[in-house]
Formats: C-alpha cells, structure tokens, sequence
C-alpha cells in the first residue's frame, strides 16, 4: 500500500489533474463533432505534450483518447451522426430515444455506461494487464478471421425486417471494403487511377457521407422550419434508481466485450461496440424493443466502447504493439520522452507506469464529471431549428473530412456517398449492415488469405488451435440455432401471424 | 488611332505586370524566401514522420535567410506517392518542398503507379536521416544467425515464414533479393504494419520478420526478440554488433529520408536550402530530440544524396525486373 500512496502523491499534482481535464474537454468535444473524431484530437494535442512531463502529457492525451471515445456517442444520439465509428452502434437505439423519448435521458444512459466501460478498462489494465497481453497473442490471422466472420453474422441480428435488403447492404459494405491496394499483392482494386483511393475508402469521408451528409439531407425533406425537440421537459437528464438497475447485464456484458476485443490489436472499438450490441440485444428479455430506442440498446455498445480504450493500451503497454490509430500516435508521445513501450516498460519506468495505470481511472471520473455538467448544455441542440442545425452540421463535416487527410477528393467522395445514402434510407435499407461489412471487411479478407498463406494453402489452419476451433464451434452454433429457430417457426407460423422477424435470427 | 494605341499600351502594361509579378520568384536566391515555404509532409498529422519533421522544420527555418517561415502540409496515403506527387506538380520557385523516403521515388514509379517518372523528376535537396530495419527472429528462436535461417530454408524450401509490413516495399524488396542471391524459397508474410508483424513473431505464426530497429530494442533488451541481420546499409550504435547484409556479402537495401524540390527550382535557392538543413542538423539541441528518439541523423549533400538513389534505384529496378513486375 506503501507504495500506492507514492504513486497517488505523484499522480494528484495540479499539472497532471488540469491536463486530464484540458484533454477530456477536447477529447469529448472533437468526439461530439462529425468527421473529426479521437484521432485528429490526439494528434492535435500531441505537440502540447512535448514541454510537459511525461506523466502529464501521457495523462492528457490517455484522457482526450477517452473522452472521445464517449464524445462520439454524443452526436450519434442527438443527430443519428456517430462522431467516431467506435459510436457507430449507439446511432440505432440513441438516436431512437432521442427523438421518441427524451434526448437528456438517452444522453445520461450513455454518459453512464462510458464511466462504467471505462472503470472496467482501467481495471483490466492494472490488473491483468501482462497475463491478458500474453493470451492476446494465441490470437492469430486464423483466430481473426473466424472474428470477422462472428462480426458479420452479428448482422444478421440486427437487419430490419428485409433480408433481401439487408444481405444487399452488407454486399455493399464488404464490396466498399475491398477498394484500395490489395494489401497481399499490391494490385489496385477499384482505385479508378485515384491516388486518394489507393489506401480504400477513406473511413471518414465513408462515416460522415452515410451517416451525416444523408441525415441533412433528409432532414432537408422534411422540412425546416421545425425543430427536433420543442418540449423542453425532455431535456432533463436525470435517471432513476430503477432505470440504472435496467442497464447493469448490458453494461456488464459490453463491459466484458469491449475490453476482450480491445486487446486484440487491429480489432478495436469499431468492430466491439457491434460484437456488443448484437451480444445484449441476442440475449435480452425484450429483444423486440432494441432498435426503438431501449436504454439497453444504448449501454451496451457505449460501455464496450470505452471498455475497449482500456483494453487496447494492453498490448500497447506490454508488448509495444499499438491496437489503433490513435493508441499509434500516443506511442509516439512515449517515443518522444524518450520511453520504449514494451517487455521492460513495467521494470524501467514503474512510476510512469503505475501513474498511467490510475491516471486512467482518473481520466474516467473527469469523463464523468465533465459529461454530467455538459450533457445539459448538448441537448439543447436539439432545440435548435432545423434551419440552422443543417447548415452547422454541414459545416462542421466538411471541415472534419477535409481535416483527416488534406484531400478534396474525399469531399465529393462524402457527397457521392450521402446521396448514394439518401435514397438507400429512403429506400429502408439497414445503413448499419453497410458499416459493419466495411469494417470488417479487410479483417476478414486479410486474414483468411494471410491464414492461407501461412499454411501454403492448407484450409486445416482454421482448426489448429483451441482458439480457433472454440471459434468454429461458436459459428456452426450459431448457424444451426437460426436454421432450427427457422424450421421451428415455420411450424407455428399458423399460430403466430404478429412474430417479430428478429425472434427467428435470435434462436 | 488613338484607340490602337491605347489597347497598346494597356496590352503592354499587362505584359510586363505579369513579367514582373513572375519575375522575382524566378530571379535569384537574394531575396529568398519573402514568403512562407510550403514544406509536403507524407503523413498524417501524429504519424511517425510527421513528429520528425515538426520536430526538424523551425531548426531548418532558424537557418534560413529574411526570417524564413514554414508551413507544414500533411498529405498522407499511397506509399506517400500523394505527398510526392504534391511536389512534382508544384511552381519550381522554391515556395514548395517536400519530405520523401525511397519507396516513392525508387520502387513506386516503376510499379507504374505514379504521374512522375522516377527520382530524376525531382532536385533531391538533402538527405535528412537514414533507418535500419533488421530481420528478427523470437528470442527462443533455433536461428541464431542469418546463416541459420538460411540453412533450414534451404533445406525446407517455403517453410520458413517471413513476415513485412507490404508488398514490393522497402521490407520486401530486399527480401526478395536476399531469396535471389541465397537462392533459397522463403514463405513471404504480408502484415498492414510493422505492429503487427512483431505481434505476429511474438505469437509464433511466423519463425521471422522484417521490422525497424527502433520499436524492438525494448523486446532486445528483455531478450524476447532477437535481431539477426541488418537489411539496410546504416547500422544504429545500439546494435552496432549485429552484422548487416553487407558484412555478409549480401547486396544491402537502403532506406534514408530527405528533402526534395520539385524539378526547375532555381540552384541557388537549392544551395541555400540544402545548407539551412546541413546547419540544422549540426544543432546540438536537435540532435538530442532526435537522439532520444533514436533516429539516426545522416545529412547528405544533394549530390551524395542523388548517388545514393541512383545506386538503390538500379538495385530495386534489378530485383523487379528478376521478378517480372516491372513496367
């Protein structure tokens, strides 16, 4: 205990407490904005910690990486707009209370289980930190490819009524998925001789074009002169004892999730808040309320989210592999002060470590706090006309694609793709499918035929390890509970004419 | 009449207003630079070698004449073939330079996948710093040495699992080419980064891997992975006892990052450009930053600079032509 003490003495120093704050604020805003994202906020902060001392400098951008994971939720509830991909899967339920229920509430839903998922990360990471590490590296390209393909037939769970439909929109997101080099033999695939095209669809442009640019335009057609919220009673952001009681199974179980898949490296929170999601909303009570605007729809994905920041500095800290883009660029924050993270890191530099470690935690309650004082102040957006709103937003994610990469080209590629969009959601196709295939989409591929190149084509690969075959297992369960829940149906269909379509994906 | 000569003489003034206007920036070096000099970094802002060159450029600037101003312009992607390309299509006034590894100058343009021809499209300014990236095998590993590795590939022909961070790349070029002169059949793994390759040497999917030197001294000193062979020319002191390519007999690779301009920009303007980077890198107080991050600083005139491409451009155009990918 001694020397916990020590290392909460070097961790509560007015440097260190004002530059978590400084980074959760910034973090959580350019979370909140459309197209700018974690990433950019990260970098954008990353000279500032040059003149800090690590501790410090490490602390504010762990707490900007943080609040941005829960910042993204904050647009995708009030706007449908998910500020980060990882918030991608709170768009469906969020988004719905938003608009039926309350905003304030579905906001404080979330704000909720970030914390939570958050706690669960730090947790994880002080821990079970180097045990985990070491178990993460039984994953490989066979392992991740038998993810991807779990990942995708989460789909199933959450297409609307179409099947038809919903298999078109997942073709299109693994076919968007596949443009780019191909990473194994250097080809061009779909580039069209665009330079901009050569490393795929940029993620950003893709995220704001489907999600953003689409929503303006149909809010356009709606009309706007209205506004989203005139009731000012919905705006109220408190919870009762028993609706917290409501979210504890899917905030343990997108606990639980988000921190698993947040130590594979390369999977990350874009891939784990969908892994969530279809996990609760497979397994809940009241699977026929999810998509409508259920509080459990919301803190399933937003805990794993949050859950899987912590989980992803894992690897990062006890292996030096960074799992995402902007664990990359904190990497360099360390590199810069002259640290190696890696095997030595615990043993060289234990006080840093250690001020990490609870510095993590730390960031979380800033998250909340902070959160809880600004979640009032958000959605009152709503209360904006439509007018303005559109014109804002619209603003705001030109700005965020053109910041991502300098590149023009991505801002027709937005606008193609929103109306490509438009017509899609007019249309009822299930917008989340696309995402969901165009993540996974290279997870899948590379690793099947990394997997294959490894084994010289031997497909035996794919059952080597226990790993793997508890994977296939998982797979073929899956697929034979649907085909049965299928057949089963079918037989009481005389009986049943009102069955929700999700009740025969769901057994 | 009087109207002739009035279109006359405004078609004259606008002739020589645009002479003039022009006109400084293609003149000489002497007022150089009266304006902020663009300066196209090949990565996105955070990256790698973004932080290198916003930790260079004010150094650069403090050596520069007329108060010299930069601005930094991150243009990621494509192998940083959009960055170069970026230069190759800039005024050749001065205003405009870029930073650029080899891949985009040497091994990209004969892929055929870019506007520009090659490196002589370019006037290299200087060479900034240089990278080593070594072979790595587990800690446990069998392999104690190159000759190891090559041994057991002879004798097991596709079994020996490399791994590197892309295709026809800095990494897999001289992969390629080791597998030529050893005349062994090495099974060559494709990873997105070289994160991935160390996670994958790390779990045991591959017996080796291509990875730079700077992100395993950690692993080297814990003894979890273990260097075997440096593939690129320039040795870092803190792996100074491990043997290259080149001690071995083996056609080495290159990879070493510098400035560039695009082609036509004045020689005075590329001499006093070419001297602000050489003093920069004299600074005691940059070399420390760049110390700590264990970068290997390594200035080259532009003439050593262009002798160096030169050499590893014919080294890359050999090893695709033997492999039938040349354009």
């Amino acid at each position: 205990m001694e020397t916990l003490g020590h290392d909460l003495q070097n961790l509560f120093t007015i440097t260190n407490l004002l530059c978590i704050l400084l980074g959760t604020l910034v973090g959580m805003v350019f979370g909140a904005l459309p197209g700018l994202g974690t990433v950019i906020a990260v970098a954008l902060l990353l000279p500032v910690t040059f003149t800090l001392p690590p501790l410090a400098g490490i602390l504010m951008l762990l707490a900007t990486y943080q609040a941005g994971e829960y910042g993204g939720s904050i647009s995708a509830i009030l706007l449908g707009v998910p500020g980060t991909p990882q918030a991608a899967a709170t768009v469906i339920d969020g988004h719905a209370m938003a608009m039926n229920d309350s905003p304030g509430k579905a906001l404080s839903y979330s704000l909720l289980s970030s914390s939570i998922g958050g706690i669960f990360g730090g947790m994880v990471l002080i821990f079970v930190s180097v045990p985990l590490a070491e178990f993460a590296l039984n994953f490989g390209s066979p392992e991740y490819f038998l993810l991807g393909v779990i990942g995708l037939m989460a789909v199933g769970l959450l297409s609307g009524r179409d099947k038809v439909k919903s298999l078109i929109s997942v073709v299109l997101g693994l076919m968007a998925g596949t443009v780019g080099v191909d990473t194994l033999t250097g080809v061009n695939r779909a580039t069209f001789n665009q330079p901009e095209l050569m490393d795929g669809i940029n993620l950003v442009a893709f995220l704001v074009g489907m999600f953003a640019i689409s929503e303006l335009f149909l809010m356009i057609s709606k009309g706007l002169n209205i506004s989203y919220v005139a009731d000012y009673s919905k705006l109220k952001t408190g919870l009762t004892f028993r609706e917290i009681k409501n979210i504890i199974r899917p905030t343990t179980i997108g606990s639980l999730i988000g921190a698993g898949t947040g130590i594979l490296p390369g999977i990350g929170g874009g891939a784990s808040c969908w892994f969530a999601y279809a996990a609760v909303s497979k397994s809940s009570k009241n699977p026929e309320s999810f998509g409508k605007g259920c509080a459990e729809g919301i803190a399933a994905p937003e805990s794993s989210n949050n859950a899987s920041a912590g989980g992803a500095l894992v690897p990062f800290l006890a292996l030096g592999i960074p799992g995402s883009a902007a664990i990359a660029i904190i990497m360099g924050a360390f590199i810069m002060h002259g640290i190696q993270p890696g095997p030595n890191v615990f043993t060289a530099e234990r006080d840093l470590v250690y001020g990490i470690f609870y510095g993590f935690i730390l960031t979380t309650v800033a998250m909340y706090l902070i959160g809880r004082m600004l979640t009032p102040v958000f959605a009152r957006v709503l209360v904006v006309p439509n007018s303005f709103l559109v014109s804002i937003v619209m603003v705001l994610c030109l700005i965020g694609i053109y910041a991502s990469k300098s590149a023009f080209f991505d801002l027709w590629l937005a606008l193609g793709i929103g109306v490509t969009f438009y017509f899609l959601k007019r249309l009822q196709y299930s917008v989340s499918s696309v995402i969901i295939a165009y993540v996974l989409a290279p997870i899948i591929e590379e690793n099947f035929r990394r997997s294959l190149t490894l084994s010289n084509g031997n497909y035996g690969v794919f059952f080597e390890s226990i790993y793997s075959i508890a994977l296939v297992l998982m797979i073929v369960g899956a697929i034979s509970a649907s085909v049965y829940g299928d057949y089963k149906k079918r037989n009481n269909r005389a009986n049943s004419t009102d069955t929700d379509e999700r009740i025969d994906a769901k057994n | 009449m009087l109207t002739f000569l009035t279109k006359a003489a405004v078609a004259g003034l606008a002739v020589a207003s645009i002479g003039l206007a022009t006109n400084p920036s293609m003149a000489n070096a002497e007022g150089y630079p009266e304006k902020p000099i663009t300066w196209i970094v090949p990565d996105g802002a955070g990256g790698g070698l973004d932080s290198i060159v916003r930790t260079i450029y004010p150094y650069v600037a403090k050596n520069l004449p007329n108060d010299a101003t930069f601005v930094l312009k991150n243009l990621p992607g494509a192998t940083q073939t959009i960055a170069v390309s970026a230069v190759y299509n800039a005024e050749p006034d001065g205003y405009t330079i870029g930073q650029a590894s080899v891949a985009p100058l040497t091994i990209m343009p004969h892929l055929g996948k870019t506007s520009y021809a090659g490196y002589e499209d370019f006037e290299l300014i200087a060479n900034v710093f240089d990278a080593a990236h070594y072979i790595v095998v587990p800690g446990d590993s069998p392999f104690g040495s190159l000759e190891d590795l090559l041994t057991h590939a002879k004798e097991n022909p596709g079994k020996v699992r490399v791994g590197v961070d892309g295709v026809f790349n800095v990494q897999h070029l001289p992969l390629l080419n080791l597998e030529l002169s050893a005349e062994v059949d090495l099974n060559e793994i494709t990873y997105k980064s070289s994160a991935e390759t160390k996670k994958a040497i790390l779990g045991g999917e591959i017996e080796a891997g291509i990875m730079p030197s700077h992100i395993i001294i950690s692993e080297y000193e814990a003894g979890t992975l273990k260097p075997i062979v440096d593939v690129m020319e320039v040795k870092p002191d803190y792996f100074a006892d491990i043997p290259s390519l080149k001690d071995l007999g083996y056609t080495p690779s290159q990879l070493f990052v510098g400035v560039i301009a695009p082609k036509g920009t004045p020689q005075e303007i590329l001499d006093v450009l070419s001297a602000a980077v050489d003093a920069a890198l004299q600074d005691p107080e940059l070399l420390e930053a760049l110390a700590k991050r264990k970068i290997m600083v390594n200035y080259n005139d532009s003439e050593a600079y262009l002798a160096r491409m030169q050499e590893l451009d014919v080294v890359n155009k050999g090893v695709l032509k033997d492999l039938g990918v040349l354009k």
